[in-house]
């Protein structure tokens, strides 16, 4: 047993991760500027309007994702704070950095913005929901990159032995109908997905019937598994079954299920 | 497997300004070798902070063709090196066909980095995004044909630290049988430069750059920007005995706190901080005064070196004033996401040497900053573990302790 009372995972056994929450949403992006300052009056620590104002689209989403998510399951949004959370935004800040590219290019250095370093980064989104949410565990950002989605699942299950830890949120968002071309070039998404899980610590013995996150760390057959898409994990959330396993990252994978004993 | 199994480090690679191998980078560190200078690869001159600890050219390792590796971006030339030097240095290559093995790398904002590249030289790529991004590590993971999963994680200047411990987990929990992790950082670009700089956290020494980084000393104004980065091999003893490979150090605990506080400001309540270097004492079976070195993360910023000194003060008590603390950003600039991968070069350096790394400039200890200072010079010292603390926007602590082999 680890000091914090987890059980060790055994080499290569699979293990159950109970979900206590989750929920995914779509918002037209036109829709955001009135959103903010709805989603931010719910946060248990609203932020400032300088903060608020400068906040990328994708981690005001996904902290609508996680009120959401704890609304239906009646998590208390105040008592997050031995939590962990793992975030894998999609390259955020692309507007803002096309601005200030072109900022740069014609007035020079003394013009960048700042908030590039604080709003867009991988780490970002992680760093502002920890603050929103007062979570006091490990907070970081995974993936990032198109195709990576799956690092917020296996990143989130492997934060609980990093600090004092009692469940994990993995946020994944990204943007949809994305559909700038050579000669289009300034479109942006029209729309943004967030999907937000919440997971308790993974047990040995998962009761018959419970919803869990099944995660096998070794190859599964290939006719048995596809990608974590935002399509996929609607799929998810509307039926609370699915027969697939995720590709996380090479020789592991996932699956959402209620959880039955071997017989 | 037992939660106690010790886990080893039994492969470094590493460059930074400092040097491109580990022997060379431990004798500029305990020479007290400043790798700050002007930006001389850009046009710097319009910029607020025009100095930097910047890289230069990245070595080939071998087996790779010469026109392979120019095309390479300098971050996938940076990750190439460091993980081939990492794996030659671990002798472990020859087993990577039979072995499930991690990679775990820190990371930052890789998207603008490849934009800027790409935007600077002509293009359009950020008006484009179906044109996918490939993670920098992917090159060095398929050429050296490392088979397993990967995790390109983030929390800031906090994420070496966090690599280190996430493949801990790891090969204790049987998931791999070896892992790489660690995190490179090309940094000094044009971009990230200028956006630092207002952001009014660069030092504007301009006119002296080897004296701008200057952790807690009295006049300190800010850190200078680095990059470079270190990858490390790690597996279990039982793992490295079985191989015959001799362990460079062992990571005996760490512990991982957020402040929730503020996106760039530290708080000034520290108790997070002090949690965090708890939880990594608490899992190391160890006492403060158990703790020989502390490899701060010392950035010389004026607020963030105060809320470090105070944090170890408030926990460590009594002890702290016979616990030796350095920051070696002084001497390799701040790396960012890599920081705490390069300050694990500088504990193990410690560990090997019983030679601890000193504070360049630090001239004037700040009195807030009133610690067991090691200024200017490198000092003897037994000991048998160390600490590496990191702390990172967004409010992440992570902090890692480090045993003798």
């Amino acid at each position: 047993m680890h000091s914090n009372g987890i059980p060790r995972l055994l080499a290569f056994q699979d293990f159950h991760f109970p979900i206590l929450a989750k929920s995914c949403i779509k918002i037209p992006v036109k829709e955001i500027p009135t959103l903010k300052p709805v989603v931010n009056s719910k946060l248990p620590h609203p932020f400032s309007p300088t903060i608020l104002k400068n906040m990328d689209d994708q981690t005001l989403i996904a902290m609508n994702c996680i009120l959401k998510a704890s609304e239906q399951e009646g998590l208390e949004i105040s008592k997050f704070k031995q939590w962990g959370l793992a975030t894998c935004p999609r390259h955020p800040g692309r507007r803002r950095l096309l601005t200030t590219f072109k900022k740069f290019e014609r007035e020079g250095a003394w013009i960048v913005s700042p908030h590039s370093v604080t709003y867009d980064a991988l780490h970002s989104p992680a760093g502002l929901i920890s603050q929103a949410f007062q979570i006091n565990g490990p907070c970081i950002g995974a993936g990032g990159l198109a195709g990576l989605e799956g690092q917020a699942i296996l990143a989130a299950t492997s934060l609980f032995h990093l600090g004092k830890v009692d469940a994990v949120w993995a946020v994944i968002t990204l943007p949809e109908q994305e559909t700038a071309s050579s000669e289009q070039p300034e479109s942006f998404p029209e729309q943004l997905f967030a999907f937000a899980i919440a997971l308790g610590k993974p047990e040995s013995e998962v009761k018959d019937g419970v919803e869990a996150i099944h995660i096998k760390h070794s190859r599964v057959e290939e006719n048995q598994t596809t990608k974590l898409t935002s399509q996929m994990i609607q799929k998810i959330c509307d039926s609370n079954e699915c027969p697939w396993w995720f590709h996380l990252s090479d020789g592991c994978h996932a699956k959402f299920s209620r959880f039955k004993k071997e017989k | 497997m037992d939660s106690k199994e010790p886990i080893c480090i039994t492969g470094i690679g590493v460059g930074c300004p400092l040097g491109f191998d580990f022997e060379t980078v431990s004798a500029a560190l305990l020479s007290g070798k400043s790798g700050v200078s002007h930006v001389r690869h850009f046009d710097a001159s319009n910029h607020p902070s025009q100095i930097a600890a910047s890289i230069g050219p990245i070595p080939s390792p071998n087996g790779i063709s010469g026109e392979v590796f120019t095309k390479l971006t300098a971050k996938e030339k940076l990750y190439l090196h460091c993980a081939s030097q990492a794996v030659e240095d671990a002798g472990i290559s020859r087993e990577f066909h039979r072995l499930k093995t991690g990679f775990i790398t820190g990371a930052g904002p890789e998207w603008l980095l490849s934009w800027e590249d790409d935007f600077l030289t002509g293009g359009n790529n950020i008006l484009l995004p179906g044109r996918e991004l490939r993670p920098h590590e992917q090159f060095a993971k398929e050429h050296l044909e490392i088979k397993g999963p990967s995790l390109q994680i983030s929390s800031a200047c906090a994420s070496g630290n966090h690599t280190l411990l996430l493949a801990t987990e790891w090969l204790r929990n049987g998931i791999v049988d070896c892992c790489i992790a660690g995190a490179c950082a090309i940094n000094v670009t044009p971009l990230t430069l200028a956006s630092f700089g207002n952001l009014r956290a660069l030092s504007r020494r301009n006119q002296d750059p080897q004296k701008a980084s200057r952790p807690f000393d009295k006049n300190r104004d800010g850190f200078v920007l680095g990059e470079g980065g270190a990858l490390f091999v790690l597996e279990t003893l039982d793992s490295a005995m079985r191989r015959g490979a001799k362990p460079h150090t062992f990571i005996v605990g760490g512990g991982c706190t957020s402040d929730a506080y503020h996106p760039v400001t530290p708080n000034p309540d520290t108790s997070k901080i002090e949690e965090a270097i708890h939880l990594a004492l608490e899992q190391s079976n160890l006492k403060p005064a158990d703790i020989g070195y502390i490899n701060a993360h010392g950035t010389s910023t004026p607020l963030g070196d105060a809320c470090e000194a105070r944090a170890i003060k408030n926990l460590l008590g009594e002890s702290s004033k016979k616990i030796p603390v350095s920051s070696t950003k002084g001497m390799t600039g701040h790396l960012l996401a890599a920081s705490s991968a390069i300050e694990t070069v500088s504990c193990i350096v410690a560990l090997k040497s019983q030679m601890i790394p000193p504070t360049i400039n630090l001239d004037e200890p700040d009195p807030e900053c009133d610690l067991f200072h090691v200024p200017n010079q490198s000092i003897r010292h037994e000991m048998n573990h160390v600490l590496s603390n990191s702390f990172g926007f967004g409010g992440s602590n992570s902090c890692v302790v480090f045993a003798k082999a």
